[in-house]
């Protein structure tokens, strides 16, 4: 309830009138002395109980009449379901109307899903305020682009606008409150008028809100800024979310069978029996049987395709829907090759076979496997060479790289190359430390230390999750014990003494079966690539390993694992821009994005060259989930095109929603004003119902029957 | 000293006169019928002529009709002895000191004492609260009256009013039939009192009871709020009297219909006068009925209220379904 003058409220004080002259009367009174005083007795004994409750009925009419006389005057408005009285304010005010439009305003409750009845009340709102106060009206998740900033609305521009927020979409981002807020405080300090307000229509579910939008509540509530919060949101009642759709190798190959994992988790009540995913690629719709998904459980659904061309493909799994569409389906664009490129980098070539030192890696990686395709380079060719960018690079005994040569490699590494490296004799074990190491902000992931004899019984490979040579624990012992090299290269790895290597990033993947259990392979994670460091060489100087088919099966699960997964910016999530770099150097003049899958209008896209060297393609933030295609011209490669997925944000999907004491954490200081809408029918009402009506009648009921009471105790009695 | 002899009401009565409805003992011939036969002119009966009787009595006329011998009897008439009981109980008092409840019973005990001497009629007077206070035994001289406003001016209002006992008291020593008025608020316990009236009807005297109240006290006309104090006591009571006062009216109403209709039932002439009402028009008209009036109806002995007097009045009511025996009304 709210009041238009609450000052007035201070007279209900007088209400203590009629009791306190009550009680004076009590005190006025004569004195009698009186014979009749059985009689008297008799009279009151007998009517006692009926005395007391006159006068308490009537006194309680008189307190009555004047608070309804007050609260009367001080015009009150209920504000249950009034927007009218939720929005009063005294004087002139800039407001800003913040629409949620995330992911999570899908939801559907009955026919209508809750961004209907966000629109629908912002509709009622525009309705309740006059030309005299300014507005401005934006979305959550796009606040810096208004539908309308700080306008004083006429009745034609306000249909206008009501007409553009009726052709509004709700997009597939969460929410990101701090964000949005901090572009609304920028908003308010236009305001021309003190009275300031944020009206913000949400469905109060729990993602996006974060604790850093206390201190600008509180700076707001200091500033008198109002907040005003209109719930449309349902209880979430169950939800099935397609969380991920990954690729299990890194790399996608023509006519090879190409794994994924679906992630999708139930967080309804009911288990998921008997489901069926429909799996679309380039169009063709296949279904996908579900495993039973428990409720609130998720669970890893294995998918698999076969791509007969090399090029962009689009893949799409979406699962059985439910009341929040928009997070049951995953888009993923695959670029799917013809073969692997593999650059082999020979620090010791030799003029026989298998005396070169990348002989037998060569000879691992490409015999019967066709879709690698393996390069072997002189390192002293290859370092003056224009690098390209392969897949994989493999370092095999290089004596020494040059600075360039080495900020290359780490550029390559860090889009997604993978990079193995081999000791040997030929390296400069210092320079390797100065260049490749950097004191672990380079390549390599450890130090080394010297070249040592080894006193091995054999490999051992290391329990760790997404391990790129994992597959040969499945090796039996006795094959890995007769891996024993003579020679390797000792590292430090201690982070006592080396104390800026990353343990996150850098992992020992296997180790040597000898005293102090020396590792034998390495890892380290650098950007979007992989480096493996293997602490032996990569002929059979060292060791005899290479000759052994332990080693080819070693090599090809290393290389599979490692290879060039470079992303390129093509599967975003909504609220990402697009940031793709162009394979030309000579940025395209324009282009346009379009929607695939949706009918929504093209996007524009911008295009633009970073250090003179790399054009990039650009678009602001893409708040929608679908496939869109990026064309362009250019000048020497002709039309070109380009596909990119996105997908929902489906952390918005979190199923929660705060009540008032949740939110009241995130406000701080600043008082909450929340009006909730419940029900299946959303009905804001325009017209407001002031109360004052009521207590009038009120009022004159209160005067009427205190009269007639008044009257009958007196006479009748 | 207030003066009770008020001219006015007096010269409304005195052409009226004071007559008895029933025999009266007096000492003198007077006025009034007294239960012995004398020498009046008035016939009586017969009875038999017994040896000895003076023959002029003989009736000779009845002789010839019927060959028996009857011997004519006329009645006696005598004087009045009338006593007035006064009520001086602190109660009294209420009305002063312009004109109290005492001043009322006392002008009209002067009155009617005055219409009586002036008859040849003796007047007594009896002041009592809880005990006789003051007693003028009955006298017929015009310097009687004197005396008796006298006797009404000394006295002082106080104690508490339980006159019954008193009036009982009195009665013993009133020996000759005659008339007895009460003239009291009633403010008592009526029991004894009620006694008291039936122990003067056994002594075959003619009672009169006259119930003087203040208008206040039977419309309790009070605006603001009231402590009343008992008159008589110490005891104090906070009411609003604008929130009761018609079930006061209606209980005061209620006890003095009860009243007057005992005092009808018993055939005692019951007078409620208000203090404010014109009293020479109230003493007129009552005194006109009595002289031009029937003989009063009279079906039983005043008693006290738990008596089986009282349970055959009420029975009596029931069944005739009325509040009160048909009698004529003495206002």
């Amino acid at each position: 309830m709210h009041f238009l003058a609450p000052l007035l409220l201070a007279g209900t004080v007088l209400a203590t009138a009629p009791i306190i002259i009550h009680l004076l009367n009590r005190r006025r009174f004569t004195r009698v002395n009186w014979a009749p005083m059985e009689y008297l007795k008799l009279t009151l004994k007998t009517n006692r109980r009926r005395l007391r409750l006159e006068q308490w009925l009537l006194l309680a009419l008189r307190t009555l009449a004047v608070l309804a006389l007050f609260f009367a005057i001080a015009r009150p408005i209920s504000s249950s379901t009034n927007l009218a009285g939720f929005l009063s304010v005294e004087g002139r005010a800039s407001r800003v109307i913040v629409i949620d439009d995330s992911l999570s305003m899908s939801y559907q409750k009955g026919d209508q899903s809750a961004f209907e009845r966000a629109k629908n009340a912002a509709r009622q709102i525009l309705n309740q305020l006059g030309p005299q106060d300014s507005v401005s009206v934006v979305l959550a998740s796009n606040p810096s682009q208004t539908l309308v900033r700080m306008a004083h609305l006429e009745e034609n521009e306000r249909n206008k606008l009501v007409a553009r927020i009726n052709e509004l979409a709700s997009c597939q981002m969460a929410s990101h409150w701090i964000s949005t807020l901090e572009d609304i405080d920028r908003q308010l300090q236009e305001a021309t008028f003190p009275v300031k307000e944020v009206i913000i229509v949400t469905d109060l579910w729990a993602a996006g809100w974060t604790v850093e939008v206390q201190d600008l509540f509180d700076r707001w509530s200091q500033e008198q800024v109002t907040v005003r919060f209109i719930d449309i949101g349902a209880e979430p009642a169950g939800n099935r979310v397609l969380r991920s759709l990954e690729l299990d190798s890194r790399i996608a190959l023509v006519d090879q069978e190409v794994k994924m994992t679906a992630v999708i988790e139930n967080a309804g009540d009911e288990p998921l029996k008997s489901g069926q995913a429909l799996l679309t690629v380039d169009g063709d719709v296949t279904p996908v049987s579900l495993p039973e998904i428990p409720a609130d459980k998720t669970v890893n659904v294995p998918v698999s395709v076969r791509f007969d061309q090399p090029g962009q493909h689009v893949v799409s799994l979406s699962i059985p829907t439910d009341k929040l569409q928009d997070d049951n389906i995953q888009r993923k664009v695959i670029n799917v090759r013809q073969m692997v490129d593999v650059v082999l980098v020979d620090g010791e070539p030799g003029l026989n076979p298998f005396d070169s030192e990348t002989d037998f890696l060569a000879l691992a990686l490409s015999a019967g496997n066709s879709s690698w395709q393996v390069t072997q380079e002189e390192s002293s060719t290859w370092k003056n060479q224009l690098l390209t960018a392969p897949d994989l690079i493999i370092l095999a005994n290089v004596d020494q790289l040059s600075k360039k040569r080495i900020t290359e490699l780490e550029e390559l590494v860090a889009l997604g190359t993978g990079l193995m490296i081999f000791a040997g004799d030929q390296c400069d074990l210092e320079l390797y430390n100065e260049r490749l190491f950097k004191g672990g902000n380079g390549l390599l992931p450890a130090r080394l230390r010297q070249i040592s004899d080894l006193q091995s019984q054999g490999l051992v490979i290391e329990p760790i999750a997404d391990s790129p040579i994992e597959l040969l624990k499945g090796l039996t012992p006795e094959l890995l014990s007769r891996v024993r090299p003579r020679r390797f290269a000792d590292v430090i790895i201690d982070s006592s003494t080396e104390p800026n290597i990353d343990q996150q990033k850098v992992r020992v993947l296997a180790r040597w079966n000898d005293a102090s259990q020396s590792p034998a392979v390495l890892e380290k994670r650098f950007g979007e690539g992989r480096v493996l460091f293997w602490t032996i060489t990569a002929d059979k100087s060292w060791s005899d390993w290479p000759a052994e088919a332990s080693f080819v099966l070693a090599m090809r699960v290393a290389a599979q694992q490692i290879a060039a997964d470079i992303q390129r910016g093509d599967n975003l999530i909504a609220g990402e821009p697009i940031h793709y770099e162009l394979e030309t150097i000579t940025a395209p003049q324009s282009g346009e994005l379009i929607w695939l899958d949706r009918e929504l209008n093209p996007l524009d896209i911008t295009f633009g060259s970073i250090d003179e060297s790399k054009t990039m393609l650009s678009s602001a933030p893409v708040r929608f989930a679908g496939v869109v295609e990026a064309n362009w011209q250019d000048s020497q490669l002709g039309d070109q095109s380009q596909k990119f997925a996105i997908n929902a944000n489906v952390d918005d999907s979190l199923q929660k929603k705060m009540n008032e004491q949740a939110l009241q954490q995130f406000l701080g200081r600043m008082p909450l004003k929340l009006i909730r809408y419940q029900g299946k029918e959303m009905d804001l009402s325009t017209e407001g119902t002031e109360l004052w009506r009521y207590l009038a009648v009120l009022l004159l009921g209160c005067l009427i029957s205190e009269s007639m009471l008044a009257t009958w105790i007196g006479r009748r009695r | 000293m207030k003066e009770y002899l008020n001219p006015e009401v007096i010269g409304r009565i005195a052409g009226i006169g004071f007559k008895t409805r029933q025999p009266v003992e007096g000492t003198i011939a007077g006025q009034h019928r007294s239960p012995l036969h004398g020498l009046s002119p008035e016939f009586a009966d017969y009875r038999s002529y017994t040896p000895g009787d003076d023959l002029k009595n003989l009736d000779w006329k009845a002789y010839a009709r019927s060959d028996r011998f009857y011997i004519k009897r006329f009645e006696e008439e005598s004087n009045l002895r009338a006593v007035f009981i006064i009520d001086s109980s602190a109660s009294m008092q209420y009305g002063a000191p312009e004109f109290s409840k005492y001043d009322c019973a006392a002008t009209i005990a002067v009155s009617l004492s005055a219409v009586l001497l002036k008859q040849r009629d003796a007047v007594g007077l009896a002041i009592l609260n809880d005990r006789v206070q003051e007693d003028l035994k009955t006298g017929g001289t015009p310097s009687h009256l004197a005396k008796f406003i006298e006797v009404l001016q000394r006295v002082e209002l106080i104690g508490e009013t339980d006159i019954g006992p008193a009036v009982s008291q009195v009665a013993d020593q009133i020996h000759r039939r005659g008339v007895v008025v009460v003239l009291s608020d009633l403010l008592t316990p009526l029991d004894p009192f009620y006694e008291s009236l039936g122990k003067l009807q056994h002594a075959g005297h003619e009672v009169i009871v006259a119930h003087i109240l203040h208008r206040d006290e039977m419309e309790m006309p009070f605006k603001d709020s009231v402590i009343f104090k008992d008159i008589e006591g110490e005891e104090e009571i906070f009411a609003e009297p604008w929130a009761f006062h018609k079930a006061y009216q209606a209980a005061m109403e209620e006890f003095t219909q009860e009243t007057r209709q005992r005092c009808q039932y018993c055939g005692i002439d019951y007078l409620q006068i208000l203090t404010d009402e014109n009293l020479g028009a109230v003493l007129s008209s009552y005194l006109h009925n009595r002289q031009f009036g029937g003989a009063k109806t009279h079906r039983g002995r005043m008693s006290s209220l738990g008596s089986p007097s009282r349970k055959e009045n009420q029975s009596e009511k029931n069944r005739e379904n009325s509040p009160a025996p048909e009698t004529k009304s003495l206002q």
